[in-house]
């Protein structure tokens, strides 16, 4: 089995989902985040909020990290390779005896 | 050569099936599996007829059927999901790291200790000790028991994945995110509200829990699982690897907000409702480029899921998932949330993406390893269909109908009829669920007969027989 480069087309897609995914969302976010900053400094009741809010950003600061971590490391240069590779090593185990 | 999943290892050096899975451990995970999943559905059935006012056991205070309910919904999740997740993470995970786990004794250990907590677990709710939140009604002194068995799960499991070198197959972040997320979500659910926050905060932290143990826990070791099993029945590579990724990340950032979208019109403020409502719309544009991904690679094959039974349960299940997935988009807004808020919808969508899609897939993996490990075909092919049938059919009566129910609920109550209006209506659509309920019980039961007549036949020594892709036909 040959390794194949990614179609030009699912590249494409790939790139435009995940900006048709993020930009909207990290401003949607980023205004939510604003309201909670209100409401703990106008509102000390509101700040029970506090928990569940920290315990996302506690969750996804770490997935960030990770992401990073992986994009340096050169996960995201050869996208298919990974499963071609995976094929090919399912032939084999299914090919012994 | 090193064994990661990017790298081909020379065949020297290649390793041999099994010195890498435990194949004796993946069959006794699904059985353990099944048995828990027939408690389940019989406590699913006795609160349906509990519902229809025909209760079997009355004036009896531990089969009462508020406990019953939290059986069916326990033994669900962690007897029959986690047992049948783990089990096939033994098969999955060795296959793509090339190395087998942590530790042989380490793997039989764990196994015993889950089927520890998830007896105790049954035993402490018919006993009174629950706690009071949905799914994490675990007694108290099971919890650090269970905490510490999912660490021992995942180091068993980590360990392998954290060795291979260079870029991952989507299904081992799946997996590698999921033995982590786990962890945490069932610490923040079991032992933050009971011991560190009370009131609208507990309920805001309960409301995580509820939905990261589906999104956290279940949905990535379910796509990773497809992500493995279905390129491998079709016999092609995903249709792109790279947009699995854009699933996998966006799962990862926009999930664990959404569990909120379930306190909706509560004392929780409405900043955090209104996040919860955005990432959950968030992340329907990350299912779409994972149902994208899945046609994208059935594409040109699509016959196969008609004569290829596994195939079929697959493709059934993410159907069922798209489904779930554009009700979820619908009933977080605010104005949808005001109709079905507590009625009969939610369990139709409950069951829907519990059974519909997760055991689905599951019972698929099963049709399709149970004659790969004991080397011989189904004991009755035609059995494996009528089990297909019956679970795909009943559920779509069942879900249908509860969903339909639901909104016939809503509206009784928006037009401020009494209670017991909204409750006489209910009672035909709880009939129907019940015997739709029945015809996803026989089915069970006649795989765990078509299991158990498959295992007794199975050759002790060498294979005679191997059984192709379908997992229903002698080579």
């Amino acid at each position: 089995m040959t390794v194949q480069r990614e179609p030009y087309r699912t590249h494409w897609l790939t790139w435009f989902f995940s900006a048709v995914v993020l930009i909207p969302t990290i401003l949607g976010f980023a205004n939510k985040f604003l309201d909670l900053v209100l409401v703990i400094q106008g509102d000390e009741d509101g700040a029970f909020a506090v928990t569940p809010i920290c315990n996302y950003l506690f969750a996804t600061a770490g997935f960030l990290c990770l992401f990073v971590w992986t994009a340096t490391q050169g996960a995201f240069q050869n996208l298919d390779g990974p499963s071609h590779t995976m094929m090919e090593n399912e032939h084999r185990f299914d090919s012994q005896p | 050569m090193s064994a990661g999943t990017n790298i081909v290892a020379s065949d020297r050096n290649f390793p041999k099936h099994q010195d890498l899975v435990e194949e004796q451990l993946v069959l006794w995970y699904f059985v353990a599996a099944l048995l828990f999943m027939t408690v389940s559905m019989l406590a699913g059935t006795l609160m349906g007829l509990q519902l229809i006012r025909h209760n079997p056991l009355p004036s009896i205070e531990i089969l009462s059927p508020g406990r019953w309910r939290m059986i069916h919904t326990n033994a669900i999740a962690y007897g029959f999901l986690a047992n049948a997740f783990l089990g096939i993470m033994h098969w999955v995970i060795p296959r793509l790291t090339l190395r087998p786990c942590l530790d042989r004794r380490l793997s039989y250990l764990i196994f015993a200790a889950w089927q520890f907590v998830v007896l105790a677990t049954a035993v402490g709710i018919i006993f009174g000790q629950a706690q009071g939140l949905e799914w994490g009604e675990t007694p108290v002194w099971i919890d650090p028991v269970a905490q510490l068995g999912l660490l021992l799960v995942a180091i068993n499991f980590g360990a392998p994945i954290l060795q291979t070198r260079g870029p991952m197959y989507v299904t081992l972040w799946y997996y590698l995110a999921a033995l982590v997320w786990t962890f945490l979500t069932y610490a923040m659910g079991n032992f933050v509200p009971e011991y560190f926050v009370c009131g609208s905060s507990a309920g805001a932290v309960g409301g995580l829990f509820i939905h990261d143990l589906v999104g956290l826990f279940v949905t990535p070791l379910g796509w990773g699982m497809m992500y493995y099993f279905v390129p491998i029945l079709l016999k092609r590579p995903m249709w792109s690897h790279g947009l699995s990724l854009v699933g996998f990340w966006g799962l990862a950032f926009f999930y664990p907000l959404q569990g909120i979208h379930h306190f909706l019109y509560t004392p929780i403020p409405m900043f955090l409702q209104y996040g919860a409502v955005l990432s959950t719309i968030a992340l329907e544009l990350v299912v779409v480029t994972v149902i994208i991904n899945f046609v994208g690679t059935l594409y040109g094959t699509g016959g196969l899921v008609v004569t290829n039974l596994p195939l079929r349960y697959f493709y059934t299940g993410i159907l069922f998932y798209f489904l779930t997935c554009l009700q979820c988009a619908l009933q977080v807004t605010m104005t949808f949330q005001a109709l079905i808020h507590f009625t009969d919808w939610v369990v139709g969508h409950a069951h829907m993406v519990m059974f519909g899609v997760f055991s689905m897939w599951q019972l698929g993996v099963m049709t399709y390893l149970v004659p790969r490990i004991l080397k011989t075909e189904w004991y009755s092919a035609k059995w494996c269909e009528w089990h297909y049938w019956a679970s795909a059919g009943g559920l779509l009566v069942m879900s249908g109908d509860l969903i339909l129910g639901g909104l016939f609920q809503g509206w009784s109550w928006a037009a401020l009829q009494p209670w017991d209006a909204s409750i006489r209506l209910s009672i035909p659509f709880w009939s129907v669920r019940l015997v739709a309920g029945v015809v996803i019980f026989a089915a069970q039961i006649l795989f765990m007969l078509n299991f158990y007549l498959t295992w007794r036949k199975a050759p002790r020594t060498n294979p005679v027989t191997i059984p192709d892709s379908s997992g229903l036909t002698t080579a």
